[in-house]
């Protein structure tokens, strides 16, 4: 673990809704072009700490993010960072598969039209195709760009989610449960495109599910009540887990 | 450890570990049996023997079913995997157990010497060494107890000490006397499967320390 | 429980499920019924206020009556008195009548009567010095004869009709030279004093230009503010006594609109009175509460995750709102904007006060020309005594109820039209 790249580093989180906190201290390094899964229980906090990593933190007003959170080494949990950039770098994809009520098309192209990443139309057409293609979803599209991207099946609607996602060329793509809402097959799918798309870029990805943070991640971290109680190979924990409640909780003893 | 959230789950991993706990106790009783048709050339408790292997089988079947239900059913991780693999390797290694006491047994006709002679005493020092730690060997299965695990582990150099001595004792005899070469022969395989024994007793201990540590011993297998 | 005590509860529960349902029916068919009995009433009286009669007359258009030649210009037409020639075709319907007669006789005919002359006359100028074959409008009260509203049994001096009248009409009836047809000048006319000629083109116009008005001021004001409240104001205090302040100015009875108009629009800024400018300012103060409420509904009812996936692509707050959030909240804001539309449409009160009540006779043709309204014209003929009047203000409702239901049922067309696109 020592010799690789690390991508986000965050030093004494705090997050606070209120007067509840929801994260403490959390201390974490996660790798460059790796698959890091989060698990824990619901309301362990694991879903903020992603939250805090694109600073979608911010839309609620009560919530308040303290600690250093480095991405490349850069500070980015301060006030003069530009969170319209920022986002533009840390891409995220939801629980809920969320196609904006547009064609399939201007879903993708909507990203980089925002961000001025395209010069023409041409370029847009290119960066679409790409994106789609990317996500493993343009052969079932190409000849439907022009209908509404909620006319495509829950799977498919979470691969146009991610091509959306990767339009516009983050480095981190966060995942909060990308898969809850999906069939075994379209979970799959997605799993096969998280295995191709850690090529390119550093995904954290929450998870409910213990096998498919066992299947997709190559480092896992236990959070519970807002505390990270173990990080490690996803193979150590999976197998002989270092601290009990992780034990408990991934074979089901949880109580 | 607590319990499983869902007692069925719990249920059946208690099943399992009961289940090779069973085989390890019949495994234990037809070694000594076999031991003790070997001193006592009893031809009853011979057949009683090959008889019961069948049993061995079929427990061994009966684990290796309830395993793979278990990983397919239940997906099982960490402290479950590692006690749902153990099982099936720990039967596997029970089975070689049961088969190799068999095999003592086949050979009793064939030994017509006195086993009284002190030439021969090392056969039962060390099969009793070797029931001793099998004896054991279950007994940190059962309590889940690594430090006992691994004192088997280490202790079993000590057999092979004996066997090696024992083997000298034995060619010593043949050259002796002649007559007793066919006898001896035989009574040679039956230190050797009480070696291989042992040997499969030091794989079941290394099993249990990883199913309680989640690794390996650390270290070379001492040789004697 | 034993199985007889189940079946007794099991029976009441049933029972009382029924008697849930025959409630429920019994309620809606009491409103259906009411509105039935409104809608039959209503259609039996103002149906027949799409219809006139008129009597088809001989008229000798003479030179040397008229005044005028084959060279004189519209201008000395119009000028032109057409009552000789038109008292002649009359009188000659009964020649032999004592002269006490002949004013019965001059009153058969609306008094626009002349004006309809001139007009034939100005589309068929060849017929001078010839005699053609006018249709003329009858005055409403034979009008009303000819549509069977009037009994004819009752004693002459108790109608506004005589014997010797009706003696002539039932003559020329026999001869077919009565004749019905559409009340083209009921839609286009304005008001009048005479109902035969008096229409609602004055008061659609007027309520056509007070919506526009309304539409105008109301839709985008309403709609940014709906906005901002919704999605970009900040939760505090203020925010919540704005929030509570609009609900309640939904509530405000109209009138109270109406005074403010009076008050600020005509007293302090002095607009002009009786305009549909006025009236579509006052008409927006009132509507602006109820296109924000649905406005703001329809937006809440937008899942967070469409927000959320945008902000996360790194749209700012403007863009997320605006590409995003609002084209999916149209649907039930149009539909919102349209029903406060309809009901600025139906709304009398507010109008009274700021002078729409006036008595307008000309088709206003521009928002700050005086004018009318729909609801103030039913207003306006329902406080009428003749008979033509009655039934002009039940049709002058039936164009509004059609309106209305107009209006909504283009709220539900493109409620969806645009929910269809998009799930």
């Amino acid at each position: 673990m020592k010799n690789q790249k690390i991508k986000i580093s965050t030093k004494n989180l705090n997050v606070f809704y209120g007067a509840k906190q929801a994260l403490f201290d959390v201390n974490l390094e996660l790798e460059e072009k790796k698959v890091t899964a989060l698990i824990g229980p619901s309301g362990c906090g694991k879903s903020t700490y992603i939250r805090c990593l694109n600073r979608m933190n911010d839309v609620i007003d009560i919530c308040k993010v303290e600690g250093s959170i480095k991405i490349d080494g850069q500070e980015i949990n301060k006030k003069d960072v530009d969170v319209n950039l920022l986002r533009e770098k840390v891409g995220m994809v939801f629980q809920k598969p969320n196609p904006f009520p547009k064609s399939i098309y201007d879903n993708i192209a909507y990203g980089p039209r925002i961000h001025g990443l395209a010069d023409n139309k041409n370029d847009l057409d290119q960066i679409v195709e790409s994106s789609l293609k990317k996500a493993a979803l343009w052969d079932e599209v190409k000849d439907r760009l022009n209908q509404p991207g909620t006319g495509l099946s829950g799977g498919q609607q979470q691969r146009l989610c991610i091509a959306r996602t990767i339009s516009i060329n983050p480095e981190v793509i966060l995942m909060d449960e990308p898969c809850s809402a999906l069939d075994p097959i379209a979970t799959a799918k997605i799993e096969e495109l998280i295995d191709d798309l850690k090529k390119t870029y550093t995904i954290v990805i929450v998870t409910h599910s213990m096998s498919q943070a066992a299947r997709v991640s190559q480092n896992t971290g236990f959070f519970h009540l807002g505390k990270i109680l173990e990080f490690n190979l996803t193979e150590k924990i999976f197998k002989n887990p270092d601290n009990k409640l992780t034990q408990d909780y991934i074979t089901g003893r949880f109580g | 450890m607590s319990e499983h959230i869902v007692s069925s789950y719990e249920g059946q991993l208690k099943t399992l570990h009961s289940t090779v706990l069973k085989m390890g106790a019949l495994c234990e009783s037809q070694f000594s049996n076999s031991i003790i048709a070997l001193l006592k050339k009893d031809e009853e408790l011979i057949d009683k023997i090959i008889g019961k292997d069948e049993r061995i089988d079929e427990l061994e079947k009966k684990i290796d079913d309830q395993v793979v239900n278990l990983i397919t059913l239940r997906q099982p991780m960490a402290i479950d995997l590692r006690e749902t693999v153990s099982a099936m390797r720990i039967a596997a290694e029970l089975e070689r157990i049961g088969d190799l006491a068999k095999n003592i047994v086949k050979r009793v006709k064939y030994i017509k010497v006195d086993l009284n002679n002190p030439d021969f005493s090392l056969i039962k020092t060390a099969s009793e060494l070797v029931q001793n730690n099998l004896k054991k060997t279950l007994d940190s299965y059962s309590k889940k107890d690594e430090q006992l695990a691994l004192s088997v582990w280490n202790s079993d150099k000590e057999i092979d000490v004996i066997i090696n001595k024992l083997l000298e004792d034995f060619l010593n005899n043949m050259k002796k006397e002649k007559k007793n070469i066919e006898s001896l022969t035989h009574l040679l395989f039956v230190a050797k499967n009480i070696e291989r024994i042992g040997d499969h007793s030091t794989n079941i201990c290394e099993y249990v320390y990883f199913l309680i540590k989640g690794e390996e011993i650390k270290g070379n297998r001492p040789k004697g | 429980m034993n199985n007889k005590e189940k079946e007794i509860f099991l029976r009441k529960r049933y029972s009382a499920e029924k008697r849930f349902r025959f409630f429920g029916i019994s309620s809606i068919i009491i409103a259906l019924s009411f509105l039935c009995i409104l809608l039959i009433n209503i259609f039996t009286n103002g149906l027949s206020a799409f219809s006139r009669t008129e009597i088809l007359l001989k008229i000798n258009f003479n030179e040397k009556k008229l005044g005028i030649n084959s060279s004189s210009t519209d201008k000395e037409i119009k000028q032109a008195n057409f009552d000789e020639v038109l008292q002649d075709a009359l009188l000659s319907l009964a020649p032999n009548a004592p002269e006490l007669k002949q004013a019965e006789l001059m009153d058969l005919v609306s008094i626009d009567a002349t004006t309809e002359l001139k007009k034939f006359y100005l589309k068929n100028k060849d017929v001078l010095n010839k005699t053609a074959e006018v249709a003329v409008t009858l005055s409403d009260d034979i009008d009303q004869v000819h549509k069977g509203n009037f009994p004819r049994d009752i004693p002459e001096d108790r109608r506004r009709f005589s014997d010797f009248q009706l003696k002539i009409y039932d003559e020329q009836s026999s001869k077919n030279k009565i004749i019905s047809e559409f009340n083209w000048p009921f839609i286009f006319n304005a008001d009048s004093r005479e109902p035969e000629i008096a229409g609602v083109g004055a008061s659609l116009m007027g309520s056509f230009f007070t919506l526009i008005v309304c539409l105008l001021l109301s839709f985008p004001l309403g709609i940014l503010a709906a906005i901002y409240l919704e999605e970009f104001a900040p939760k505090n205090k203020i925010t919540e006594i704005i929030e509570v302040n609009v609900n309640n100015l939904a509530a405000v009875p109209s009138i109270v609109f109406g005074l403010l108009g009076l008050g600020v629009f005509l007293n302090y800024f002095y607009l002009p009175r009786s305009t549909p400018l006025v009236g579509g300012l006052v008409l927006a103060l009132m509507t602006l509460p109820r296109i924000i409420i649905p406005c703001r509904a329809a937006l809440k009812a937008v899942p967070p995750s469409i927000r959320e996936g945008a902000l996360a692509l790194g749209a700012s707050k403007v863009q997320t709102v605006m590409h995003n959030v609002v084209p999916l909240a149209m649907p039930g804001t149009l539909s919102g904007t349209i029903i406060g539309l309809s009901q600025a449409l139906g709304e009398t009160a507010p109008l009274l006060l700021i002078g729409m009540v006036a008595f307008i006779n000309v088709v206003p043709s521009t928002p700050l020309d005086p004018s009318s309204v729909l609801p103030v014209q039913v207003y306006l003929w329902s406080e009428s005594a003749e008979r033509g009047f009655v039934e002009k203000t039940s049709a002058t409702i039936i164009i509004l109820i059609f309106f209305l239901a107009f209006m909504n049922s283009f709220a539900i067309y493109l409620r969806n039209k645009f929910e269809k696109k998009w799930s």
